[in-house]
């Protein structure tokens, strides 16, 4: 549990990392790259936030250690020595009894987390769903022989065999396409010419042929994922203005410059509709994207696809994944000898040693070289009376790696 | 008429019967053009109707021995009202949402439209 809460924090902030460099180079990457391929780039992004887990190796540079608090302390040995649990079948029961005996912040954590992604799941599916509810109830779906020709051809035209109804949805505001699994398009007016009709058929049968509503869910799989993380939203807001443009990019395909003042023109036209009937409160956020959008549109020149810049983002998540590994149970192995490491070990749970003695003995650690110590014994002699079960229990656990065990007189056992 | 509350489907499907008729409206009208394709009984229908009264959505006449209807909230009124959310929401933050949306950023002024407009031709030449 913590290792995957560790795993993801990691992960969130690494990518938020990665995320903001590459919304930072916009101004530079647009010039060179298109928007289809910054808009696929930002799959990559999203896929690395979904999928916490990396290939780790050893060798990272920044390690990050879970802190061994006293309840993962029996887990921590039983890792260290690598013994099958057959033959160790105390080690386990030490594992359970330790995880339902303590709460750990890494526990609140999780169900913190877990909590969130749900609520953020469930507000948008509930809002998802009025909507889909509210479009069911409100639109009619177009029969004019006119416009479903003309979505015909465009679909033939386009290799499209599936069926996508039009609707007309007078409180869509937009023209949209709903539905994942029933795709349908909306469309707030169907009063419009043919030729500016055509193009926002085509529009919409584009966002239809690229899945970018597959692509969208992934989007709110990875912002459920990462709900806590504000740069995430920043990302959903830069790749749905990245999904409108790289739209408008192919269907404007080895079009000239008079299809594409056209076509500028008719989304200028949807978004001053857009807003007749909306309560708008903000005025600013939209100038300066639709700004670069028509400048987008009317731009002619060839970009390349952008698999550079793919190819980088790829090698900079792996290279973070290296850089930050996580090390939660790998460092205390026998081979580390490193003198520092302690490793806890509670008496408490181990069924060894419940025999040794019967009161509140603390806790016994392990420091490498080997030597176990006793933290807080009742008393050395209460101790004393049971050592010879206690010993015989560690000979035999430790006997696999051909240790002596001898005892001094100070409290604290020697190997 | 008090605070206007979102239709249950029943009660919508009526009302659209009732938007879709010249007033008044009477049960047999409402069974004709929906509650026989339903399976409702008459019953059925005229508790619907009546609930609408108690609604506010409709007022109700006795003329002779037949109960008449007529709407007092019209189509379009209700429409705003229980669309109006959507329309914030998918406006201002249709980026989190499952639809695609040609337009969906913020409020464009009367000046950003020209502004784009001009934008847009100075390009043609």
């Amino acid at each position: 549990m913590q290792n995957f809460l560790i795993a993801l924090l990691i992960c969130s902030v690494t990518m938020s990392v990665l995320a903001l460099l590459y919304m930072a180079s916009t101004p530079f990457l647009s010039k060179r790259y298109s928007e289809k391929g910054r808009y696929y780039v930002w799959l990559i992004i999203i896929l690395g936030l979904i999928i916490p887990f990396r290939p780790q190796w050893d060798g990272a540079l920044v390690s990050v250690e879970v802190p061994a608090n006293a309840p993962v302390s029996v887990m921590l040995i039983g890792e260290t020595l690598d013994l099958d649990t057959q033959s160790q079948p105390f080690i386990e029961n030490a594992i359970i009894a330790d995880t339902t005996l303590s709460i750990s912040l890494w526990q609140i954590g999780f169900v913190v987390w877990l909590m969130g992604a749900m609520a953020f799941i469930a507000l948008h599916c509930i809002k998802h769903y009025r909507f889909a509810k509210a479009v069911r109830r409100w639109s009619i779906e177009i029969t004019d022989e006119q416009v479903l020709s003309l979505l015909g051809n465009l679909k033939t035209e386009m290799g499209i065999m599936r069926r996508i109804p039009i609707y007309l949805c007078t409180f869509a505001g937009s023209p949209m396409m709903i539905g994942l699994i029933k795709p349908k398009i909306l469309l707030p007016t169907i009063d419009l010419p043919q030729d500016k009709l055509l193009f926002i058929l085509k529009h919409e049968l584009v966002h239809y042929k690229r899945r970018d509503l597959l692509y969208k869910c992934l989007v709110m799989a990875a912002t459920a994922l990462h709900w806590f993380n504000p740069v995430v939203y920043m990302m959903n807001r830069a790749i749905n203005v990245l999904c409108e443009a790289s739209c408008d990019a192919e269907v404007l395909r080895d079009a000239n410059m008079n299809t594409r003042q056209f076509y500028g023109g008719i989304i200028i036209d949807v978004a001053q509709n857009s807003f007749k009937t909306a309560l708008s409160t903000n005025f600013y956020g939209g100038r300066n994207i639709m700004k670069k959008r028509i400048l987008s549109i009317m731009d002619m020149s060839k970009k390349k696809a952008g698999i550079l810049v793919a190819c980088v983002i790829m090698f900079s998540m792996l290279a973070a994944s290296g850089l930050f590994a996580v090390q939660a149970q790998s460092n205390h192995s026998p081979a580390n000898t490193n003198s520092d490491e302690r490793i806890y070990y509670n008496a408490n749970t181990d069924p060894a040693l419940l025999g040794a003695w019967s009161s509140d003995a603390e806790y016994l650690w392990l420091t490498w070289p080997m030597q176990i110590q006793i933290q807080n014994p009742p008393s050395f002699a209460e101790f004393n009376g049971n050592i010879d079960a206690f010993l015989e229990a560690r000979q035999l656990y430790f006997s696999r790696y051909d240790l002596l065990i001898s005892s001094n007189s100070n409290g604290s056992l020697n190997f | 008429m008090e605070k206007m509350k979102k239709l249950p489907d029943a009660e919508f499907d009526i009302m659209e019967v009732v938007w879709a008729n010249e007033p008044p409206i009477t049960a047999n009208i409402v069974m004709k053009q929906h509650g026989n394709n339903e399976g409702w009984k008459v019953q059925t229908a005229i508790t619907l109707l009546l609930r609408l009264v108690e609604r506010g959505f409709l007022r109700t006449e006795k003329i002779g021995k037949e109960r008449t209807y007529y709407p007092l909230v019209n189509r379009e009124d209700y429409l705003k009202f229980e669309t109006g959310n959507f329309l914030n929401q998918f406006h201002n933050n249709s980026f989190l949402n499952l639809v695609t949306t040609m337009y969906n950023n913020d409020a464009l002024t009367d000046e950003d439209i020209n502004g784009l407009r001009k934008l847009l031709n100075s390009r043609g030449e």
